[in-house]
């Protein structure tokens, strides 16, 4: 009997020892947490350094990436600091940079560079800016890409080692840009038609598929061939990444050939650039267009007592491209669309939409808008084809409608 | 052979526990690492006029943690982060070097300031200014809107910021004699400050500025960072459209809150503020540029 209770407490105590020893778990990895961390650091950062012509960074801004994307490109030099050129902006801005450990390896533009924070910088009407992130994630590195998350909007970004100068590559993204600025197009997949609209860098298309209405809506940014989306879209069966353009055509072709879109580009970009037109001045406006503006002006005074401006304004406006002009501290806006004439470059068309911010209040100042948007399409005279400033329009049908827009 | 048995059991018992022994950690490799990143002149410099002799930390780079999550902000430029840190160097820390006790400043100035590029915006347009938090950290916004040569902004978005939160450090300290706190003790109003006062002055009611009227401490700080920020005559000036009552409960406070300066901390409120106001008007001839070490 005693022996056994020996025996028992025997096989209990080696129980308890070899239990306890079961603390062996095998390490997953070699070094430690801290060490890994401190390596991910320093291997990203050398890669960063080591693309001798930078990177090209394709950034989306705000998290539903409703501007669409800009390309940057960023070259990582010694002491932290960063050269960062953007697309459309002239001189590159030279700030600093860091590669810091915050859940993981995370690239932050840690000084302020007036090109890599401007989706991020708020102001009194942007409270929240553009929703641009300034502080990345990065996710992996296969040499040639780094795949990025904006620490903000956890978009996906990348990041691709250049192999050609930021001066050339830029060039070639201008030769695209060119092109589509402004522009208006007219979609066709497979021979059904497709109306396509754009909004910053996003491309809606509404087409009819089984008798039912369809809209996709995507994010796009140009490329040195073309476009590509943030996503991949489908539409009538064809999946799409990018768009290549064609420059003899001015069409936008899918790979398979499906998708094609015509490009009607603009002379003037009336989409994201704001004009105005002095009719004060006699130089800067026909008689046709000052003898409205007077008597819109004279109605504008008998319904509110108000003073109308004599600065009339075209471009993007509250919610919608418009006409718009300020009666004392109020505006009124008609929206219209701007764009191109098929087979006609060098003409801008001017399309009514219909009331937009304020109109229902204003609706006497039409006469102004009739002979502004019943004339068109216009002829364009740029003084800078590259950078213009100063824009005459003169009207197809009747010459002796003309106005002249400088740039806001 | 029992005998046999039980040696046997205690060779197994010590092998068995003995196999524990050896998960020791390895106390070479630390686990904490400090990111130390490479230092610029201008990280030298600030060590130089800032870390080593007052025990601040300039923060001018970007730092997520230490930013205040509730607004959309960016990083301050490198340029005007470099004005900025010779403008509290020479407008803010020198003034009180002329006047305070040796050692004042390394014990009892704020400890931190962060750099903010763009204003805190709120969603009505409207902007914060600086913030502090518990007296160390300062954090001074719309840094890359800086403009030198207007001093008198230099005080309003800056400051009057750096001088207020640093005299709530000093009476929190040691504190003021709560006849200070009876002057207007009827007249705070707490948390509406901000509209208690439209359509009214808060001057007639005997505050510097509307936030003085939250409570006393914020009147009393308020005092110190508005009086050494104006001259005698500019002084004089603002406290002239207040009614006879405003401006002899200004009068009845100054008087405490200068005793108090020169009594507790042995510095004279009339000579720090001369010595800011000649140090302002030579603004234009020092060099904010600099980050060469001398």
């Amino acid at each position: 009997m005693k022996k056994n209770i020996y025996l028992v407490l025997f096989a209990l105590l080696l129980g308890i020892g070899a239990v306890s020893c079961d603390n062996e778990s095998e390490d997953l990895f070699e070094q430690t947490a801290a060490e890994r961390k401190t390596d991910a650091i320093k291997e990203y950062d050398e890669a960063l350094k080591s693309a001798e012509n930078g990177w090209l960074f394709q950034y989306f801004p705000e998290e539903e990436q409703k501007y669409g994307g800009y390309n940057y490109i960023v070259k990582f030099k010694e002491q932290d600091s960063v050269i960062v050129w953007m697309e459309g902006e002239a001189d590159p801005e030279t700030s600093m940079y860091d590669v810091i450990a915050y859940g993981g390896p995370v690239l932050t533009f840690n000084t302020y560079n007036s090109l890599m924070h401007k989706y991020a910088t708020p102001s009194a009407d942007e409270y929240n800016a553009k929703g641009g992130d300034f502080e990345f994630l990065l996710m992996s590195n296969n040499d040639d890409v780094i795949t990025l998350q904006g620490n903000k909007t956890g978009n996906d970004l990348r990041l691709i080692k250049l192999t050609e100068t930021p001066e050339e590559y830029l060039m070639k993204l201008k030769s695209i840009s060119k092109v589509l600025k402004g522009a208006t197009f007219e979609g066709n997949v497979g021979g059904a038609e497709v109306m396509v609209i754009s909004n910053y860098n996003r491309l809606e298309f509404t087409y009819s598929e089984g008798g039912e209405n369809k809209v996709v809506d995507e994010a796009f940014i140009v490329t040195d061939k073309g476009i590509e989306f943030y996503k991949e879209i489908s539409i009538l069966g064809n999946d799409i990444s990018e768009l290549i353009l064609d420059k003899a055509t001015n069409q936008l072709v899918s790979e398979n050939g499906e998708v094609v879109i015509d490009v009607i580009s603009s002379p003037i970009d009336m989409k994201s650039t704001r004009w105005y037109c002095n009719i004060g001045a006699e130089t800067d406006r026909s008689d046709a267009i000052r003898t409205e503006w007077e008597k819109v002006y004279i109605a504008n005074g008998q319904t509110y007592g108000e003073t109308l401006s004599q600065f009339l304004q075209m471009g993007p406006g509250q919610g919608a491209t418009g006409i718009y002009i300020y009666s004392d501290k109020w505006l009124a806006q008609y929206n219209v669309i701007f764009g191109g004439v098929k087979g006609k470059a060098g003409y801008l068309d001017i399309t009514k939409v219909g009331d937009g911010f304020n109109w229902s209040f204003y609706t006497h100042l039409m006469p102004l808008i009739d002979v502004v948007a019943d004339n068109a399409p216009y002829k364009v005279e740029l003084d800078d084809e590259d950078n213009p400033t100063r824009a005459k329009l003169t009207s197809e049908k009747d010459p002796d409608v003309w106005f002249i827009l400088n740039k806001n | 052979m029992n005998r046999l048995k039980y040696l046997l059991m205690l060779v197994i018992m010590v092998f068995v526990f003995g196999a524990c022994d050896d998960d020791d950690p390895n106390t070479d490799i630390s686990v904490i690492s400090l990111e130390k990143g490479e230092k610029n002149d201008f990280d030298k410099y600030l060590e130089n006029i800032l870390t080593e002799p007052y025990n601040i930390q300039f923060l001018y780079k970007w730092e997520d943690v230490e930013s205040d999550m509730n607004y959309q902000l960016v990083p301050a430029t490198y340029e005007n982060s470099i004005k900025m840190a010779n403008l509290v160097k020479y407008l803010c820390l020198d003034s009180y070097e002329e006047v305070a006790p040796s050692d004042f400043l390394k014990k009892y100035f704020p400890k931190m300031f962060m750099m903010v590029g763009s204003a805190a915006y709120r969603n009505n347009g409207t902007m914060v200014l600086g913030t502090a938090e518990g007296g160390l950290k300062i954090t001074l916004y719309n840094i890359n809107n800086l403009d030198v040569t207007n001093v008198e902004m230099l005080y309003e978005m800056y400051f009057r910021t750096i001088f207020h939160e640093f005299s709530h450090i000093l009476h929190q300290t040691k504190d003021y004699t709560t006849d200070f706190d009876k002057i207007s003790s009827t007249d705070y109003v707490g948390g509406s400050w901000n509209d208690a006062w439209d359509g009214k002055s808060s001057l007639d009611a005997g505050f510097i500025s509307d936030y003085s009227s939250k409570e006393p401490n914020e009147d009393f700080v308020e005092l110190i960072a508005h009086y050494i920020t104006n001259t005698e005559a500019s002084w004089a000036a603002k406290l002239e459209p207040a009614s006879d009552s405003g401006k002899a409960k200004l009068t009845q406070k100054m008087t405490i809150v200068k005793s108090y300066m020169k009594e507790v901390w042995n510095i004279d409120m009339d000579e720090l503020r001369t010595a800011i106001a000649t140090r302002a008007e030579k603004l234009d001839e020092q060099d904010l540029d600099n980050i060469t070490i001398e």
